[in-house]
């Protein structure tokens, strides 16, 4: 039974012993990024069953060619590169499938009944409808520059973009999710 | 963020504390059981049955080993064996380079087969050693 409790092991050394197939050491890596993979699925998805397969078929391709990652760059960014092209194709395959389901979610998501301003669920929603008014490339690059704080290099290695694109699409995105919240603010407010 | 009297003059550093903040927050939880899903789908069990794995592998070695000697020979042309030998690798001909194209393809078959043997039989029969961390 694998040991679940998170380690203070560092990263590299936990890639060196997954690399000699130790299991307790493939835990701990999926634990540690597996919000984060996870949530570059479903930003690039869409919903939640797509983003659940692609995240694990993104665990297993990395932890089988785990031999091939070289120390040259950070493991995150290796496995977040994996992550990014798995939904890619997996986007493809599913074109007119994850377009529908878009649209589903995206009608769960409307606030059926005016609501208060400061309550944090509320403004999980309003981020959410914002983040996904972007497009996918860009709800990718916002995720990582905000919540895992990558620098634009290592974004760009990622989404396979130059550093001086992934700095304009940041920029784009920051301001377009700023228009957006403000618009979604001022509606409710003009609600209340 | 200054929703309290909708000011939307907000200052862009603010609003990258506060976009970096609610981000955080509001990261989707993947499912409870992910790693055991995961675990689930790396760690395939090897092939059950009452024969020993080691003599499987034996086994289909000298299967591959047999049909290949067998097979491959018909599977090209002839004259692409024609000039492989010793003697005439060794031969100043006007024919050499194209001598030394024809190892070098039957030594990267023969690389590759291996490889992929290699892999197959890697991936089919490892098993995880799990240590205490």
């Amino acid at each position: 039974m694998p040991n679940e409790t998170q380690s203070n092991y560092p990263t590299e050394e936990l890639v060196r012993l997954a690399k000699e197939n130790h299991s307790n050491a493939i835990v701990q890596i999926v634990n540690r990024h597996k919000g984060m993979v996870f949530n570059l699925a479903y930003r690039i998805l869409g919903n939640y069953h797509d983003a659940q397969e692609a995240s694990q078929d993104t665990f297993v391709k990395a932890f089988r060619n785990i031999n091939g990652f070289r120390a040259d760059c950070l493991f995150s960014s290796w496995l977040y590169k994996i992550c990014y092209n798995t939904c890619i194709t997996y986007k493809k395959r599913n074109l007119p499938a994850v377009e529908l389901n878009e649209r589903i979610v995206h009608e769960k998501m409307q606030p059926q009944q005016p609501v208060f301003l400061s309550e944090h669920s509320d403004r999980k929603i309003y981020l959410n409808q914002a983040l996904e008014s972007l497009p996918s490339d860009d709800a990718v690059i916002v995720s990582l520059f905000y919540i895992e704080e990558m620098p634009t290099s290592e974004i760009a290695s990622i989404v396979g973009l130059t550093e001086t694109n992934v700095r304009v699409k940041l920029h784009r995105a920051r301001k377009m999710l700023k228009e957006k919240l403000v618009h979604l603010l001022q509606h409710e407010a003009a609600n209340l | 963020m200054n929703i309290e009297d909708t000011n939307m003059e907000i200052n862009d550093a603010e609003f990258d504390r506060w976009l970096g903040r609610e981000l955080n927050e509001s990261m989707v939880e993947p499912p409870e059981n992910f790693t055991e899903i995961v675990m689930a789908a790396i760690e395939k069990p090897p092939l059950n049955g009452s024969i020993d794995t080691f003599w499987v592998v034996i086994l289909i070695s000298i299967s591959l080993t047999m049909t290949a000697l067998v097979g491959v020979i018909y599977l090209f042309p002839s004259e692409l064996f024609q000039h492989v030998n010793i003697s005439s690798f060794l031969t100043v001909s006007n024919s050499g380079i194209k001598n030394i194209v024809q190892y070098g393809t039957l030594l990267l078959l023969g690389v590759a087969v291996f490889y992929v043997i290699d892999n197959f039989l890697e991936h089919r029969f490892r098993c995880r050693k799990p240590i205490p961390l």
